[in-house]
């Protein structure tokens, strides 16, 4: 079922329905508010948040648009807003990992390490680089998505984010 | 042997679905190709880095605590689209009309306050050059001559105000448009 059949829905009364939109896109309203916030709790606060704004206004959704943008918009608004009224908030540095059951201690730590390493690296680039690069692997949205989302054409998105691997792998090999 | 891969061929394996026929073109060269095969090695680590760090869990029981929030909420009519723009073009015929009707007093005030400024901006600006040991005669001189032409300028420092604070309004509402959802 397409996103705005299931709004439509929504909006006809049917409001159970709703969780099929939580279904789909918990991933990238969380790790979308994860990656801005960098603290587990907070982010989960507001990913909750994104998602009961997006309820609350869920007559006002222009099917015109991607539901995982305007889902995804409303999630960094909630998080300046977040962070606007906790100034001077620090993280918790305890983010929960998804970890292997199968996998030994030893691999654990390498994913932990592997991963610290390239935060540092992807903290490097440039905001312009840094976003759609984010977007696209960490919260798993398509091009034409982070296009909608960052306003700018598909080009551009693709060429930002091709610089922003060439400048990781650049910066791997220093 | 075929020409070596270009960084923008490499790229291409991180795309979600690489094209398998370009895959097996890739492979088959870096079998041949010592260089390229260091390079595709060096992008594979790239993309097993990126796809570790996707791998972000969601806390516990997230579906269930959204939507037993959402049971207590319910949903808002639909806000007209262009509601700020309709305000913003109200307000501005209302400032128009206003000072179209209290013309005689808001000019004279309007003007004394531009006076006004220039004259405590001139002081500062005369301490300023003072200090720092530029003779102020010049530009004295050039202040005298803008304030005694000011009733001629008048106008067209209204008309870039006017114009400034249009810019600054569409700019803001430009912003509250991006930071709109959908």
């Amino acid at each position: 079922m397409q996103d705005y059949e299931i709004v439509r829905l929504c909006l006809q009364g049917r409001t159970e329905f709703f969780e099929r939109l939580v279904d789909r896109y918990q991933k990238l309203v969380y790790s979308l508010a994860m990656t801005r916030l960098k603290d587990p709790y907070l982010a989960e606060d507001a990913a909750q948040e994104a998602f009961v704004k997006a309820y609350r206004h869920l007559a006002s959704y222009n099917p015109e648009y991607k539901f995982s943008t305007w889902i995804a918009r409303i999630t960094a608004n909630t998080c300046t807003d977040l962070l606007r009224k906790r100034k001077g908030f620090y993280p918790v540095d305890s983010a929960p990992e998804a970890t292997d059951p199968e996998g030994t201690p030893e691999q654990h730590v390498i994913t932990r390490e592997t991963k610290k390493r390239l935060e540092t690296l992807i903290d490097g680039l440039s905001p312009k680089y840094k976003q759609p690069l984010m977007l696209y692997h960490i919260s798993g949205m398509k091009y034409d998505e982070i296009a909608e989302y960052l306003k700018v054409p598909m080009s551009i998105v693709k060429n930002r984010i091709y610089r922003a691997r060439k400048m990781l792998r650049e910066a791997m090999e220093d | 042997m075929k020409k070596c891969i270009t960084p923008r061929g490499y790229n291409r394996i991180l795309e979600d679905m690489p094209d398998p026929r370009f895959l097996s073109r890739l492979e088959a060269h870096c079998r041949d190709c010592e260089k390229c095969a260091r390079e595709m090695e060096s992008w594979k680590e790239l993309k097993d880095m990126l796809g570790s760090a996707s791998g972000i869990a969601m806390p516990d029981g997230f579906k269930k605590k959204v939507m037993s929030r959402i049971d207590g909420e319910r949903i808002l009519p639909a806000q007209p689209a262009g509601g700020s723009r309709r305000f913003l073009a109200a307000a501005m015929v209302f400032m128009a009309a206003l000072y179209s009707i209290f013309r005689p007093y808001l000019r004279p005030l309007l003007s004394g306050m531009v006076s006004r400024l220039f004259q405590s901006l001139s002081v500062l600006f005369y301490n300023f050059l003072s200090s720092i040991g530029i003779d102020p005669g010049v530009f004295i001189r050039l202040l005298g001559n803008t304030m005694a032409n000011l009733p001629r300028i008048f106008p067209f420092f209204m008309a870039g105000t006017a114009l400034t604070t249009v810019v600054f309004l569409l700019l803001i509402l430009r912003g509250r448009a991006a930071r709109q959802s959908g």
